[in-house]
């Protein structure tokens, strides 16, 4: 006898995350309402942190679909993959940062004109800067 | 230049590994520390203009669960960063060194980083004839604790034992075995219990210390707030039967296959603060109660002499005050309080922004 040989029988138990909707979607919804406000008037860029809230997967899947998909897709190597999307509404991005098995770590709507970890940050341009120069100079007759 | 002189920032860098991984890595941890994700781009920053931290981690009277837990985090290209922003110095399980060579790294660990090193403690300390039950190349593990919380910045109790004796200190506790902060006193503790602990309390802790230069704030029994704040039970999936009063009687009865409360059977989630609920272990698979057992209380003071992990709330040692009486309080206003309490915590955390 084995394991697969004992019955075990489950009946419909919650799982953490059903289709069903909890209303915090349309919470959500409004906060993104208020914070492209805020943006569309030259305000900061805002996050919503996704992870942390008691989501379904219904107000997952409910948010995918009143959001849209736009213009921009986007895939980041940088500690493992980020997936990053603009949603239909210009200014309001689906971040998503993944594990290596592309599990989502944590995930977060930014209000905004490009999502953070989509920009080449300042200190990665400086050192860019200094080491460009190497690329050209062994090309260079004078230098031979 | 040494390696203890470039920021963690220019270091990274040299390894071909961007700002963008620092972003996403405090990305990571500011979502399990509830800290606002407005802050990342700050937190990260200031992460990378840290020095690199070292670390001093101490095995005393323990079983390694502790490492084993930590060493299995829940998003490994991340996690494994943390090895890039700390030197861990000394950990004997992990490292090649055994023997005097051992004892030579933390002694030079100790003097290079005198007053700055971070002290990892994973494991009780007996106290009873002098420590001498729990000894590693010849000294007792309380004059070894004694002689590296002095040049220590901070002290780590990792796990249960190490913040509350653990098991090692359930009755009839035959070597006299305590937690680190009922020995040393004049040092900052911060205790991660658990048994086993989470990774990312961990991973969440080492970053504050680097990011804020200060340990994070921590409840009456020394626990970061950010992760032991809430109760088990304030986090729960299965609250909603709780609120609505269907609860499992027995493991192989019908609420038990339906996954409904297990308060009956003996569940500590009420009284239990930890992060599990939201964490969860082994990688984001699951915890105990998605797997259909009551919590018990692991992260409490001695919870292995409460009468057994069976028994209701109410009916053992646990329900003398706490217990029954937020077992009994009504759902909705508990709810309601730890909503407040994590908002508190929240803004403590920010500064209030």
């Amino acid at each position: 006898m084995s394991l697969k040989d004992i019955a075990v029988k489950l009946d419909s138990g919650p799982v953490p995350g059903s289709s069903e909707t909890t209303g915090l979607a349309v919470a959500l919804l409004r906060e993104v309402a208020d914070h492209l406000n805020t943006v569309s008037q030259g305000g900061d860029r805002q996050v919503v942190e996704l992870t942390n809230l008691p989501l379904s997967d219904g107000d997952l899947q409910l948010l995918e679909e009143k959001l849209g998909r736009g213009e921009v897709e986007a895939r980041i190597n940088a500690a493992g993959p980020t997936e990053v999307f603009e949603t239909a509404y210009p200014g309001v991005w689906w971040v998503k940062y993944l594990g290596e098995d592309d599990r989502v770590i944590t995930q977060q709507l930014e209000i905004g004109t490009v999502p953070m970890i989509l920009e080449a940050h300042r200190e990665d341009i400086q050192a860019s800067a200094r080491q460009f120069p190497s690329t050209f100079d062994e090309l260079d007759p004078k230098q031979q | 230049m040494k390696e203890h002189d470039l920021t963690l920032g220019e270091e990274l860098r040299r390894q071909g590994i961007s700002r963008r991984s620092f972003l996403k890595f405090c990305a990571g941890v500011a979502s399990s520390m509830a800290i606002p994700a407005a802050m990342v781009p700050a937190m990260a920053d200031s992460l990378a203009q840290a020095r690199r931290q070292s670390v001093i981690m101490m095995a005393y009277q323990e079983c390694t669960g502790c490492l084993e837990s930590l060493t299995r985090s829940f998003a490994p290209t991340l996690e494994n960063l943390i090895f890039n922003f700390v030197s861990l110095d000394f950990q004997h399980t992990l490292q090649a060194a055994a023997g005097d060579q051992a004892i030579e790294a933390i002694q030079t660990a100790m003097e290079e980083n005198w007053g700055k090193y971070l002290l990892l403690v994973d494991g009780s300390i007996p106290l009873k004839d002098d420590g001498i039950y729990s000894v590693s190349h010849g000294q007792s593990h309380l004059d070894s604790l004694r002689e590296l919380s002095e040049g220590a910045a901070a002290i780590v109790s990792i796990g249960t034992c190490a913040s509350f004796g653990g098991v090692g200190a359930a009755n009839p506790n035959p070597t006299g075995a305590v937690g680190v902060d009922q020995i040393i006193t004049d040092k900052p503790i911060l205790n991660v219990p658990g048994c086993p602990p989470m990774p990312e309390v961990m991973t969440g802790v080492l970053t504050s210390f680097l990011a804020f230069g200060a340990l994070p704030e921590v409840d009456r029994l020394k626990r970061p707030k950010a992760f032991f704040a809430d109760t088990i039970h304030d986090r729960c999936y299965r609250r909603t039967f709780y609120d609505q009063g269907k609860f499992a009687y027995s493991f192989d009865d019908e609420g038990a296959r339906k996954g409904w409360c297990l308060y009956p059977l003996g569940c500590k989630g009420p009284i239990t603060h930890n992060a599990c609920a939201t964490l969860k272990f082994n990688q984001g698979v699951s915890w105990p109660i998605q797997s259909g057992h009551g919590c018990i209380g692991c992260s409490e003071p001695d919870f292995w002499d409460k009468e057994g992990f069976y028994k209701p709330l109410s009916a053992g040692q646990w329900g003398t005050a706490e217990g029954i009486a937020i077992a009994a309080a009504a759902g909705v206003a508990l709810g309601a309080a730890s909503a407040v309490m994590s908002r508190r915590n929240q803004d403590k955390i920010s500064g209030g922004k």
